[in-house]
């Protein structure tokens, strides 16, 4: 089957996933700070961090099942374009602390984050060669 | 229409975007202001906020996308204080989470566009 196929199905899952924890977490916090955003680009960085190292290194995840969840899943699921455009709203606000704050935070912790996920995949696929 | 300036009452209905009306499915704001133009009321305007929480406590905002999705609407409609009583019970019935006030206003002028003499 189509590559495209499981990039559709894992975005769909994603976009989906972003939406329920983004409304999630952004009814809980008292302000329009963008928090729902900045935590799902930090975890799916994380996450796709984690998957794309580790599914490279194991022979038995085929290209589809990475397709489905990189691609696919962490793409629908993390939003660039969200990011900017509630960038822009801070910055149009006036409000340009917050705006940097969200604009530094989602960067660099996002980057950490990807970082730790590659890390993690990394010292799970070393503990797993020496078992 | 000239007889309808004076002392009327403004009734104003907090809602959702997304908020449906209960029979035909269609937006609970367009409902109420075919509703009220169906029943011969003076007039309606709906307006849709940029920000605002109701009685769930859920924030709306266009500055945040997942918080943009249901903005709050307004419905502002001018007529008699019988006629907005009248109407009241069939808006209650239709309205799920909403909130609706009355307030006196004095209409100062009420006319169809197209009344200039001689047309």
């Amino acid at each position: 089957m189509n590559l495209l196929w499981y990039v559709a199905l894992g975005s769909a899952v994603g976009g989906a996933s972003r939406f329920a924890l983004s409304t999630f977490v952004q009814q809980r916090a008292s302000s329009a700070f963008p928090f729902g955003t900045l935590i799902v680009n930090i975890t799916g960085s994380l996450i796709l961090g984690f998957v794309l190292r580790y599914a490279l290194a194991s022979p038995s995840v085929s290209a589809e099942m990475r397709a489905l969840l990189t691609t696919g899943f962490c793409g629908g699921y993390t939003t660039f374009s969200t990011f900017s455009y509630e960038s822009i709203a801070l910055i149009e606000d006036g409000d340009y602390r917050r705006a940097a704050i969200y604009i530094v935070l989602s960067v660099v912790v996002s980057l950490i984050a990807t970082f730790l996920g590659i890390a993690a995949a990394g010292q799970l696929l070393a503990a797993r060669r020496t078992m | 229409m000239h007889g309808f300036t004076g002392e009327r009452t403004l009734m104003r209905i907090h809602i959702g975007e997304r908020d449906r009306a209960p029979k035909s499915g269609k937006p609970l704001y367009q409902a109420i202001v075919e509703l009220l133009r169906a029943r011969g009321y003076a007039g309606a305007t709906v307006f849709r906020a940029i920000m605002g929480f109701g009685a769930s406590a859920h924030v709306r905002t266009d500055r945040v996308e997942v918080l943009s999705l249901d903005m709050p609407i307004v419905v502002e409609c001018v007529d008699t204080e019988e006629k907005i009583d009248a109407i009241l019970p069939e808006l209650d019935a239709m309205i799920g989470g909403g909130l609706i006030t009355l307030e006196r206003a004095r209409v100062i002028m009420y006319r169809p566009g197209i009344a200039v003499a001689g047309r």
